[in-house]
């Protein structure tokens, strides 16, 4: 017997999980397409892009599959009866079907979910790849990169900072220079 | 298959708007409950966390990974117009929800197989559809192709949606409407305040040339200065 708030617990924590490791996976994802070192969780773009894949399958298969052993208010059983069990294999795709006034999530917990597992993502792979630029010869961002390409030869700390300083000394960067014609 | 019962409701000054509604609702939920396979990709589809969540991470994932400045530059335009045409159709399904208050197709007509969880905020618009189609038409701004497949899984959440019996075809028709006209207009007022979407970008970790419109262009095909 379980009411609204355990039912609304489990969900987003399981939630939760999906998020991280999907986010996580998708920048390791873009990371090997765009040579982003700064933010790789592998030491080359083709072991970065695997543990990306396995990343965002781990994801899914533990949210999905999850319901087969942990007990919840799953299928047939439902959060309105108050009983909860493990799904069966054909109830696996509804089990997470719950309506937010029965403790399912709304689209705003979502929201906010996603957004502080992708930050943690990131953070998390900051940190790794900070560790692992830090092992190499100092390498600093160049004047003339000031977006994204900086996380590939330097740390998202040092990019931020980077950047920081060029919005700060530089008005006259190429994303701040109003065109020719007054930017109309 | 019975197609119009006489639970459903009469044509009256909405005419054939709403047989037309009634027609592919009962012709699409007919298939709810005959097989196995569709009710489970049914159900797996029409939920509200894996397509979602799947376009949300696919605009991430544009924003990261152009191999070049020029193409960063590019594919980072469309996922900002895509993350905040996102936010603006959400914003207007809601509004339009709360003034339509459209009941939803298992509650107005009789024999719905129902394959989903009973929603009890309104039916229209398909939100869902709206937002995930938002985020598909900003990132075709960047990326055609990618955007093209959040798309199809917007149109593909919708269907899945009319299937198990909780929308109507016009709840999702007006859906991908709104979706696209969120991402264009978007487009256009991003174009017309920069610089700040250049500085939000740039504030992000951006491009440093991720422009929305006419600065880009400018860029592109720079005008010669009369000292020249």
């Amino acid at each position: 017997m379980a009411g609204f708030e355990e039912t609304r617990d489990l969900l987003a924590s399981h939630y939760a999980v999906l998020a991280f490791l999907t986010a996580l996976g998708t920048i390791q994802l873009a990371a090997a397409r765009g040579a982003l070192s700064g933010v790789s969780l592998g030491p080359s773009p083709r072991s970065t892009r695997l543990t990306g894949i396995v990343l965002i399958l781990t994801g899914f298969a533990f949210y999905y599959l999850a319901p087969l052993w942990v007990s919840g208010p799953w299928g047939s059983t439902g959060p309105g009866s108050g009983a909860w069990g493990v799904a069966s294999l054909g109830e696996l795709t509804a089990a997470r079907n719950i309506n937010d006034v029965d403790g399912g999530l709304s689209g705003n917990t979502q929201a906010v979910i996603l957004c502080a597992a992708t930050l943690s993502a990131l953070a998390l792979s900051a940190v790794t790849g900070r560790v692992r630029l830090s092992r190499r010869p100092t390498s600093q961002p160049t004047e003339s990169s000031s977006g994204l390409e900086t996380l590939e030869t330097s740390t998202l700390v040092q990019a931020m900072r980077s950047v920081r300083h060029g919005i700060r000394s530089n008005g006259d960067s190429p994303g701040l220079r109003s065109s020719p014609n007054g930017g109309r | 298959m019975e197609i119009l019962p006489a639970s459903a409701p009469a044509p009256t000054e909405a005419g054939d708007s709403v047989v037309l509604d009634t027609f592919f609702l009962r012709l699409l939920n007919g298939l709810a409950g005959e097989f196995v396979s569709v009710d489970w990709v049914t159900r797996l589809v029409a939920a509200d966390h894996v397509i979602p969540l799947a376009s949300a991470l696919s605009l991430l994932w544009l924003w990261l990974a152009g191999k070049n400045e020029s193409e960063r530059s590019r594919w980072q335009r469309g996922a900002l117009v895509g993350l905040v045409a996102l936010v603006v159709a959400s914003g207007v399904a809601s509004i339009l929800a709360l003034v339509v208050d459209r009941a939803r197709p298992f509650v107005e007509l009789g024999g719905i197989e129902l394959l989903y969880y009973r929603p009890t905020d309104p039916s229209f618009p398909a939100h869902p559809v709206a937002v995930v189609v938002a985020a598909g038409a900003g990132a075709a701004m960047g990326n055609r192709r990618l955007g093209r497949w959040i798309i199809s899984g917007g149109i593909a959440v919708g269907v899945a949606r009319i299937v198990a019996g909780v929308h109507w075809p016009s709840d999702v028709i007006v859906g991908i409407a709104l979706g696209l006209i969120s991402a264009h207009t978007v487009k256009i007022v991003l174009s017309r305040t920069e610089p700040i979407p250049t500085l939000m970008t740039r504030l992000l970790l951006g491009s440093p040339s991720v422009h929305t419109g006419r600065c880009r262009m400018a860029e592109r095909y720079p005008q010669k200065r009369p000292n020249e």
